[in-house]
């Protein structure tokens, strides 16, 4: 029966590995492996090795701050073994896999073997974490050793950590089973959680030390306080199996990591048999973990967080006559906060017109206005940069319902207008009320070295760019969605992580900026000319608006190009392969 | 009415529907059957114009599918094996954007009669998350009524649904193939389409093996006996050559 648990895991385990390895032979996988790669190097290993370098840049650690470090991160450990009795609130539930609930559980396996299955399939996770760990440790200098011995140290930690809170929730389970409530047993670990804090006060007490004011002001000897303060008395007594675990991090050296080795891989065993002795049934909870855990893995799948959706009052009347792709920002509208409706955006216009008056006109309150005005320009500022890379409520949401779209009456572009028009109308909205507030500001381009007069004319133009920077951005973002689904797909999918997924993101991000700056900067050439040109002849104000007009229809025609460019690649979709996903 | 010519559908390399052609007319229902991987969803799906065809003519309605997509689609609704439906919109709202999606003047009373007939009135307000598998399928229907679509696709209608469910999908599609629409449906449950179609189209990778009214089919696989079961005569049409009718050899 094991070589059989086994056998599966070693089997999923290269099957997974050959897999990655076959999808190299994808461009797209090949590529973001490389880019991947490289960004781990760059951030990673080139800044590692100079480190090394580095002279004085961090000083080894001194024994006797070693010894502060091993206290402290003692009683933190304490204080998570602590909570591990204290937080769970239902029984225990181990985490399996779907595959693994339909096969294994049914299975003729003790139980024992199960859990044994578990903290072994877990394993593989915790040691990739310590290596990870360990390099880093090492590569911050933090403490003494080797990366190899920090390593070594962070897996003990790490799995202790680990088989705690699962020998923690088996016998919370066993108390359940016989009737001891959570309330009853929280009762019972505030009452030790006091004692303990009493221990330490009195302690503390023997000690009988004030810290002094250098102490208090400076981190290193406050922690230094701390750790006499812990070190003396009952309380270290208390740390110490804590101290034992991470002994082996903290060692000065090998062999000082070779001596403190012994006791740490003694609590560890301890922990395994004591977790596996400890009979309990986790398997409901495990079941139902498991189905939340897909439930939130397929919403994300699908580029959505778990969101509950709630029935909303419609935005707006949708008349049965008019433009189609109308019918799709109402739709999408209905996916957002109730927040943006015409109505908000409506009452915040007046109370920012309201407000920008009645400040306005109080000189004493100028300094407020000011600030208000510096938080719009941050708002729109967010919203032409950062908003339409976070919006959602577009293709990108609608694709996974490519197959029902395509039955429409529409042409491509159609929808793919209509899937943009909600994004765009939010993003707009809120810029535009950005907007608002700064036109309000009295005398705010004369801080720019312009003319107050032009003040109305600068925010109309800013207005005016506002929806098209948007869209700008939206469509590219669309654009890569349609051109590669499966790639858009998975690099939305959080529940991956991989180098060639870093890289694919890293591609992306690159490729975007890029498109973009394509597009902006014909647009920006054209008005800079023209505003040049007409400035002598029709004074700045109106050779700006002539200008943004100019640039701004370059960018509209770059537009209706491109969406229906994409519209056409809606409609070529071959939803079928992308629904396979 | 609904006219297929030669279709093609290939993915890459690979041919799922090799020269398919049928014809259904108003009134008509034709029941899609064959083994899994037959390609009977990739027909329904290039029918509707979901995707591209790689080959061959699609018509609805008289309606050249390739040449007027938006004329074509206008007069046919299809029904997919998962009903799709919007996580934010109540099964009213879902009515409301159809309307406006076909230009359904008035569609209100038509969208209660319907939510009427198929039992969902009750749940008019809710969102899709809180409706039972038969209830989406239900809604998804409605939807796909609400612009009385001349042409149905529906790909596996009838699982997922209860005894009761089946019937009543059974009952309107009959419905709607009295009031003059051509319907094709694809399903395993031979049984039933026996009792819901007016013609079968046995298709196996891609390829027709047999079509034309019930009886036809049935005396062309029956070697003559009497009151042989669309499930045996299904059995018998997609039998691999060297298997089937070993007293041949
Ligand atoms: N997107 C795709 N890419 C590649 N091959 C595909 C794709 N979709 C379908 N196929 C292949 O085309 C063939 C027909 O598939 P199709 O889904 O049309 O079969 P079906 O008759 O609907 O089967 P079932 O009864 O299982 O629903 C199958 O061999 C399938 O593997
Ligand atoms: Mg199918």
């Amino acid at each position: 029966m094991i070589s059989a648990l086994l056998y599966l895991k070693v089997t999923s385990l290269k099957n997974a590995l050959l897999q990655r390895a076959r999808r190299l032979r994808q461009p797209r996988y090949l590529l973001g492996t490389i880019a991947g790669l490289g960004y781990l190097y760059s951030v990673f290993w080139r800044r590692f090795r100079a480190s090394t370098a580095l002279p004085g840049s961090l000083e080894a650690p001194s024994a006797e701050l070693l010894g502060t470090f091993a206290t402290l991160g003692a009683l933190g450990l304490c204080v998570i073994f602590a909570l591990s009795w204290v937080l769970p609130e239902q029984r225990a539930g181990l985490a399996f896999t779907e595959a693994e609930i339909a096969f294994l559980f049914p299975a003729p396996l003790s139980r024992r073997r199960l859990v044994a299955y578990h903290l072994v399939s877990g394993q593989l996770r915790l040691v990739v974490l310590a290596a990870l760990f360990g390099l880093g440790s090492n590569r911050l200098a933090l403490f003494g050793g080797n990366g190899l011995t920090h390593a070594v140290g962070w897996w003990l930690v790490l799995t202790t950590w680990n088989l705690h809170g699962i020998g923690a929730s088996f016998a919370i389970t066993r108390l359940m089973d016989r009737g001891v409530s959570s309330r009853r047993r929280r009762l019972v670990a505030a009452a030790l959680a006091a004692g303990v804090v009493g221990l330490i006060g009195w302690s503390f007490a023997q000690s009988a030390r004030v810290p002094t004011q250098d102490e208090v002001s400076d981190l290193r000897q406050l922690a230094a306080y701390a750790s006499a303060v812990l070190d003396g008395g009952p309380v270290r007594w208390l740390l110490l199996p804590a101290r034992a675990v991470l002994a082996p991090l903290f060692a000065a050296d090998t062999s000082a990591f070779l001596l403190a080795l012994g006791p740490a891989l003694l609590i560890v065993i301890g922990h395994f048999v004591w977790v596996l002795e400890t009979q309990v049934s986790f398997e409901d909870r495990s079941i139902s973990r498991t189905e939340e855990r897909s439930a939130r893995l397929a919403a994300r799948r699908q580029g959505k967080g778990l969101v509950v959706a709630t029935a909303k009052a419609s935005p707006f009347l949708l008349r049965a006559e008019g433009r189609p792709e109308v019918a799709f920002l109402w739709k999408n509208l209905l996916s957002t906060s109730s927040l943006f409706r015409p109505r908000t955006f409506a009452v915040l216009a007046g109370l920012i017109v309201v407000g920008g008056q009645w400040l306005g006109r109080s000189p004493e309150l100028r300094p407020l206005l000011v600030m208000v005005a510096a938080g719009a320009g941050t708002v729109v500022f967010l919203v032409l940069f950062l908003g339409p890379m976070l919006a959602r409520q577009d293709l990108r949401d609608d694709l996974a319902n490519a197959d029902l779209l395509k039955t429409y009456p529409l042409r491509g572009w159609q929808v793919v207008l209509g899937a943009l028009l909600t994004p765009l109308a939010i993003l707009t909205g809120i810029g535009w009320l950005g907007v608002l507030a700064m036109a309000m500001t009295p005398g705010l381009t004369t801080r720019f070295g312009l003319d107050p007069s032009s003040q109305w004319a600068a925010a109309a133009g800013l207005a005016l760019a506002v929806p098209f920077v948007c869209l700008l951005q939206l469509v590219v973002a669309n654009a890569a969605a349609l051109l590669f689904p499966d790639w858009a797909s998975t690099t939305r999918n959080q529940a991956e992580r991989s180098i060639e997924l870093m890289g694919q993101r890293l591609i992306f991000t690159a490729g975007r900026t890029l498109i973009i700056a394509v597009a902006v900067v014909p647009a920006l050439l054209v008005g800079g000319v023209a505003v040049l040109a007409l400035r002598g002849l029709l004074g700045l104000p109106v050779a700006l608006g002539v200008g943004a007009v100019a640039g701004l229809s370059l960018i509209a025609v770059e537009l209706a190009v491109a969406i229906r460019w994409l519209g056409r690649l809606f409609e070529g979709l071959d939803v079928s392969s992308e629904l396979r996903g | 009415m609904i006219e297929i010519v030669e279709l093609v559908k290939q993915y890459g390399g690979f041919t799922a529907v090799r020269g398919l052609s049928l014809t259904v007319p108003p009134g008509a229902v034709l029941g899609l059957v064959g083994p899994n991987g037959a390609g009977k969803t990739s027909t329904l799906r290039c029918a509707a114009g979901i995707i591209p065809c790689t080959s061959g003519t699609v018509r609805i309605a008289g309606v050249d599918m390739a040449r007027d997509p938006v004329g074509a689609k206008r007069h046919l609704a299809f029904f997919p094996d998962e009903p799709r439906l919007f996580d934010h919109l109540t099964v009213r709202q879902h009515l409301n954007f159809v309307a406006r999606i076909y230009g359904v003047k008035d569609h209100e009373p038509l969208g209660a009669a319907l939510l009427a007939e198929l039992e969902l009135t009750e749940k008019a307000d809710a969102l899709p998350g809180e409706l039972s598998r038969g209830m989406k399928q239900k809604l998804a229907i409605a939807c796909g009524l609400l612009h009385s679509p001349k042409a149905l696709f529906l790909d596996e209608p009838l699982t997922g649904l209860d005894p009761l469910g089946i019937r009543r999908m059974k009952d309107s599609i009959v419905a709607r193939a009295k009031a003059g629409a051509a319907v094709v449906l694809s399903s395993h449950l031979l049984h039933l389409l026996e009792e819901v179609c007016t013609h079968v189209l046995i298709l196996k990778k891609g390829e027709k093996l047999a079509d034309g009214t019930l009886a036809e089919v049935s005396s062309r696989f029956s070697n003559g006996e009497a009151g042989v079961s669309l499930e045996e005569i299904f059995l018998r049409a997609t039998a691999d050559r060297d298997d089937a009718a070993p007293a041949a050899r």
